[in-house]
C-alpha cells in the first residue's frame, strides 16, 4: 500500500514540479538557490530531479540559461523564456481549473461523509 | 575535494557525451556550494565522511547519469506482447527442428548413443541464437512502428473506425502480426534453401538432398506464402471480417490443399546426395525418413482437408443466414 502511495504521490508531483520551476524561475536563479527557494517554499526536490529537468526544460526552450561568475564562482543561471513564460501562463490555467473542479467535487462529498 | 573529483570522474563517461562537460561543471558547482554551506554552519572544514555524506545525496554515478539520457528500450509496450509470442513460437520450433536433425543424424552415424550428448548440448546455442534473431527483427520493426504509428496519429478520421458488431468479428492484430513475421521469414527461408540445403537438412545434408519435387513445387509454393503473406497484410490494415475475406482466404487454402496433394503424389521427398561414399549404408535411412514424411504429409493434408471442409460449411452457413434476413426483410 505504501509502495502504492509512493508511486501515486511522484505521479501527481512530477507535473506540479515543472510548473513549479518554471514559476519560480520568473526570477533567475542557479540550481542550488532554486532548490533552497523551492523547498523553502514547502516543495522539496532532491539534485537528481532538477537538474536533468532543468535542462530538459531549457533544451525544449522554456528556459534560458547563462554562465556568469558570482562570488567569484561561475554560475550558472537560469531563467524562464518567454515561450516557457506564455506555456506556464496556460498550465496554470489548466492547474487552476482542475483544482477548482476537485475542490467542488470535495465540497460535494463532505456532508455525506459527516 | 579528492572525493568530488573521484565522483565527477565516475560521472563523466556515463553522461551524455555533448552535455558531458556543462553537467560536471554544474554539478560540481552545487556541490561544492552545499559543503560550503556546511562547513559555515559547522565552523570548520569537513571530514571526509561528511564530504561523502553530501556526494552521497546526489546519487549514484549510474543512477544520476540515468536522469540525463532519455529512456531508451529496443521493443516498446506496444510491439512487446507480439514479441513475447513469436519468441515463444521460434523458441519451441527450432528446438523441434534441432531435435529432428539430430535423430536423424544419430540415425546415420556409427555410434547413435554418442551424438545424443552433443544433441542436449546444443539446446542452449540455438535458444540464444532465436532469442537474438528474433530481438534484433522486432528491434528493427519497433524503429519502423514508431513511425507508422506517428502517421496513424496523424491521418486518421473517426469515419474510418469499424461500424457497430463489426469488431466482433475482427481478425486478432496479433495473430496478423505473427503470421507476416512467420511468413516473411518463411520465404526468405525457402528462397535461400536451394542453394543452401544445409538450411533444411542440417549437417544430413551431407548426406542426403531434397528430392525433385520440391524443385518443381518451388514457385507455385512461394506464391502462395507471398499471397498469404499480403492478405495477412490486409487483415493488419483492415481487420474486420468481410464476405469477400472468407472467400480469398477459402480460395488460398484450396490452392495450399492442392500442393499438399502434389507433394504426396511425389512418394519421394527426400534422396541421398550425390557424392556419398556408401550409398548402401544410407539407402535403409532415407527410405524410412520417406515413409515417415509420407505419414506427416497425409496426417497434414487430412487436417487441413478437414478445416476446409469445415470452413466451407461456415461459409454456406453464414451465406443461408444473410439471404434468410434479407428475404425477411423484403
Amino acid at each position: 500500500m505504501d509502495d502504492l502511495f509512493e508511486n501515486f504521490r511522484l505521479e501527481l508531483r512530477r507535473g506540479c514540479l515543472v510548473l513549479a520551476v518554471l514559476a519560480q524561475l520568473q526570477t533567475e536563479h542557479y540550481g542550488y538557490t532554486l532548490r533552497k527557494t523551492l523547498s523553502s517554499r514547502g516543495l522539496a526536490i532532491d539534485e537528481g530531479t532538477l537538474y536533468p529537468l532543468l535542462r530538459r526544460l531549457e533544451s525544449q526552450g522554456l528556459l534560458a540559461s547563462e554562465w556568469r561568475e558570482e562570488e567569484k564562482r561561475n554560475k550558472r543561471f537560469y531563467r524562464v523564456s518567454p515561450e516557457g513564460a506564455a506555456l506556464l501562463e496556460r498550465l496554470l490555467e489548466e492547474w487552476r481549473s482542475i483544482n477548482a473542479a476537485l475542490e467542488r467535487m470535495l465540497n460535494q462529498l463532505e456532508p455525506k461523509e459527516v | 575535494m579528492d572525493l568530488l573529483e573521484r565522483y565527477l570522474q565516475a560521472l563523466k563517461p556515463l553522461l551524455p557525451r555533448k552535455a558531458q562537460d556543462d553537467i560536471l561543471r554544474e554539478l560540481s558547482e552545487n556541490i561544492r556550494c552545499q559543503m560550503e554551506e556546511k562547513e559555515a554552519g559547522l565552523g570548520r572544514p569537513l571530514t571526509d565522511a561528511e564530504q561523502e555524506e553530501v556526494i552521497k545525496q546526489h546519487g549514484h554515478p549510474i543512477v544520476v547519469a540515468a536522469r540525463y539520457r532519455r529512456p531508451q528500450y529496443l521493443i516498446g509496450p506496444t510491439v512487446f506482447p507480439f514479441y513475447w509470442l513469436i519468441l515463444r513460437i521460434a523458441a519451441v520450433s527450432a528446438l523441434i527442428v534441432r531435435f529432428v536433425v539430430e535423430v536423424v543424424m544419430a540415425l546415420l552415424s556409427p555410434d547413435p548413443t554418442h551424438a545424443i550428448v552433443p544433441a542436449l548440448l546444443a539446446v542452449p546455442w540455438v535458444l540464444i541464437q532465436v532469442f537474438f534473431w528474433v530481438t534484433a527483427t522486432f528491434a528493427v520493426f519497433e524503429l519502423c512502428s514508431s513511425a507508422f504509428t506517428l502517421n496513424c496519429k496523424k491521418g486518421w478520421s473517426p469515419g474510418s473506425l469499424p461500424t457497430i458488431g463489426a469488431q466482433l468479428s475482427a481478425v486478432s492484430r496479433t495473430t496478423s502480426v505473427a503470421q507476416i513475421i512467420l511468413g516473411s521469414a518463411f520465404i526468405l527461408w525457402w528462397q535461400v534453401v536451394p542453394n543452401a540445403p544445409f538450411l533444411l537438412l542440417g549437417p544430413a545434408a551431407s548426406i542426403i538432398a531434397p528430392a525433385p519435387i520440391w524443385a518443381s513445387l518451388h514457385w507455385p509454393i512461394l506464391l502462395l506464402a507471398v499471397a498469404g503473406v499480403a492478405q495477412t497484410g490486409v487483415d493488419l490494415a483492415h481487420p474486420q471480417w468481410t464476405p469477400w475475406r472468407s472467400k480469398i482466404r477459402l480460395a488460398v487454402q484450396a490452392a495450399d490443399l492442392g500442393i499438399l496433394c502434389l507433394v504426396l503424389r511425389a512418394g519421394e521427398w527426400v534422396v541421398m546426395a550425390p557424392g556419398v561414399h556408401d550409398p548402401s549404408r544410407y539407402a535403409d535411412v532415407v527410405g524410412l525418413l520417406n515413409q515417415i514424411l509420407f505419414f506427416c504429409f497425409l496426417g497434414g493434408l487430412i487436417v487441413e482437408g478437414v478445416r476446409f471442409v469445415w470452413r466451407c460449411l461456415r461459409q454456406f452457413q453464414a451465406h443461408s443466414v444473410t439471404h434468410a434476413a434479407a428475404l425477411a426483410r423484403d
